[in-house]
């Protein structure tokens, strides 16, 4: 079997941050990368750890995304449950919202496979994990990096610029 | 032989290729400008990715859940980061400088926890196990002889959840799990699933008393293996001096922290476990060493860095509007500040602020620190300080920002090195710019000068 408590000690938090990153949402992060420990434990010994469960925590997420419509409705009432205990944020924290929301935005222009190809790395995989994990071949897993790289930071700039050129109309 | 295409280029920046293709790219990078161009701006590329989806990070925080108004059952499935303590304390965290951030983020997620703990001693005792993500997953597959009683707690919570599921959307379902861990904990100590959650040395009441990655010794492991705190000391291998400003890692965690300046640094909490130490330093080949029992006593381990094949000062940013125009430009100036090479020394960027610093001479230093400006009033009232011509600046290109920036080779400043820390600041479309550094201030403005032109 595969030591469970040690693969969650060791995975859990990138594989959290790797969620969080890709879903824009925290607790639902922790939820695939909870199931995909309880996955963990049903499977035993894993030879690839690391990509095995990013694959697998991947292909929860696809999996969700399908049942996304049903989500929505639940998410829904959740909010309108916490709305009612609403506390203003503080503008600090609007400047940030701000700045993760075109983050979001710019990570949302890449294709999903240089998406998480590029979340992968940033949690340390190396280019062989990330191409188990993803079925690519090692030999291009540079070049899926490099075109991510290129496609993120160009689009946060051109949106920065946007974002930029509306505050000013808005201004004057 | 052939230019170097982006993938390899990336590749080796990111540490991935065999020892011959690397020194080959290296070879052709120190040898050909077009591809230390790219060079350059692949390492730009990189930089400025890992910063974005740092800023995702930041999970939208449209909506904070006020803590009086929840039911103490509630209460429990609180996670610590809701909390709108801990979020302030991130909050300023994310303000604070690069390093601040890389060495405490650590620190802040263990103070977090333990905030989280000291709250729910006040709860219910039972219940508390199951406060924290950590400590659900960690109550039932504890201990290697247990394992197969522990097999048996997931198994048993996944069928009744999955025949709930059904009915119910899956946020509710997770809360049953935490629900029916509570319920097990309390029923019996007899109960196989119980003993499991609650034999000692966990008593599910110390689990939620402490941050969980401390309290949950795993069975079998010695004290020395307990999670701990990881030393050590990252010195140049060439001059074996210590090296500042490295990134140590423990690697597939979020365990990290910055070497201070004599290039010491520790990180807590760390797990037991096989793991390896990565250590990042612009300038150096990254270096992972294995964690090994040793490694993790009061000495500590130590890793020597080799410096990078291309170092940054081979990096030339040439431009066909080079020097001469700036030295024209600040006429106070004095001609070895505006000619000398700029040569960067270090560079790190976090959190939305950036820091580079730039070698103007031998000893002579100057750091440029951009960040966003942070209040639009304080835009407002640098933005009237500031005169015409900054603002009239060009919005310098994505990739080029990040770039490493080097002037020619030329010859070294006459002196300077005993004037006191003095400062500029500026702003440029909505980022503030503070330049720092042991020289006059007309050298500062001329250094300004230079790299506004080769942003350009």
């Amino acid at each position: 079997m595969s030591d469970v408590d040690r693969l969650f000690r060791t995975y859990n938090a990138a594989l959290v941050r790797y969620l969080t990153r890709r879903l824009g949402d925290r607790d639902w992060a922790e939820e695939v990368a909870q199931e995909t420990f309880l996955r963990a434990l049903r499977q035993g010994s894993l030879t690839n750890e690391r990509a095995w469960l990013f694959a697998v925590a991947t292909n929860l997420v696809r999996d969700e995304a399908r049942k996304a419509s049903r989500q929505r409705r639940h998410l829904a009432l959740l909010a309108e449950e916490e709305r009612e205990t609403v506390v203003e944020p503080a503008e600090s924290t609007l400047e940030r919202a701000q700045e993760a929301a075109l983050a979001r935005k710019a990570v949302d222009t890449l294709a999903e496979r240089d998406r998480l190809a590029l979340l992968m790395r940033e949690e340390g995989l190396d280019y062989s994990e990330i191409a188990e994990a993803l079925e690519l071949s090692p030999g291009s897993v540079g070049t899926t990096l490099s075109r991510a790289r290129r496609r993120l930071v160009e689009s946060y700039e051109a949106l920065q610029r946007e974002r930029e050129a509306r505050e000013k109309n808005a201004a004057s | 032989m052939q230019h170097l295409d982006e993938g390899t280029i990336h590749a080796w920046l990111d540490g991935e290729l065999s020892p011959d293709e690397a020194s080959n790219v290296a070879a052709h990078a120190s040898a050909c400008p077009e591809c230390a161009a790219m060079v350059a701006e692949a390492r730009g590329l990189v930089a400025a990715s890992t910063r974005i989806l740092t800023a995702l990070d930041e999970v939208p925080g449209s909506v904070i859940p006020s803590v009086p108004d929840i039911a103490p059952a509630q209460t429990v499935r609180r996670r610590w980061y809701q909390r709108t303590d801990v979020r302030a304390a991130a909050a300023l965290l994310l303000v604070a400088g690069t390093s601040l951030v890389v060495v405490q983020r650590g620190a802040n997620s263990s103070a977090s926890r333990a905030m989280l703990a000291t709250d729910d001693k006040g709860q219910a005792t039972p219940a508390a196990g199951a406060a924290t993500p950590e400590s659900r997953t960690f109550a039932a597959p504890l201990r290697k002889e247990e394992a197969k009683s522990g097999f048996a707690v997931p198994r048993d919570q996944t069928a009744q959840a999955n025949a709930m599921a059904d009915a119910q959307p899956r946020r509710l379902q997770a809360r049953d799990e935490s629900q029916l861990l509570k319920e097990e904990a309390a029923k019996s100590r007899a109960a196989d699933v119980a003993s499991v959650l609650a034999a000692p040395p966990i008593s599910v009441a110390r689990v939620g008393a402490a941050p969980p990655m401390v309290t949950a010794p795993a069975e079998g492991r010695t004290g020395a293996n307990a999670p701990g705190v990881v030393q050590g000391r990252v010195i140049d291998k060439q001059s074996g001096k210590g090296v500042s400003q490295a990134q140590v890692v423990i690697e597939g965690t979020s365990l990290d922290a910055a070497t201070d300046k004599d290039g010491n640094f520790r990180i807590t909490n760390v797990p037991p476990g096989d793991q390896r130490l990565r250590v990042r330093r612009i300038g150096y080949e990254a270096a992972a060493i294995p964690l090994s029992k040793e490694s993790r006593d009061a000495k500590g381990a130590t890793v020597a860095l080799t410096p990078s094949q291309v170092a940054l000062a081979e990096v030339v940013v040439t431009s066909a509007e080079n020097a001469p125009t700036v030295a024209t430009a600040g006429a106070a100036v004095s001609k070895a500040v505006a000619e000398a090479p700029l040569r960067v020394v270090r560079a790190d960027s976090t959190g939305g602020v950036r820091r580079i610093t730039y070698e103007v001479s031998k000893g002579v230093e100057v750091t440029l620190t951009e960040s966003p400006v942070q209040t639009a009033l304080e835009r407002d009232a640098v933005r009237q300080k500031v005169a015409a011509p900054q603002s009239a600046v060009a919005p310098a290109d994505a990739r080029q920002r990040e770039n490493v920036l080097s002037g020619r080779a030329a010859g070294a400043v006459a002196s300077a090195a005993t004037v006191a820390p003095n400062s500029i600041t500026w702003t440029e479309r909505g980022r503030k710019f503070v330049l720092t550094g042991r020289l006059a201030t007309k050298d500062l403005e001329a250094i300004k000068a230079r790299l506004i032109k080769m942003k350009r």
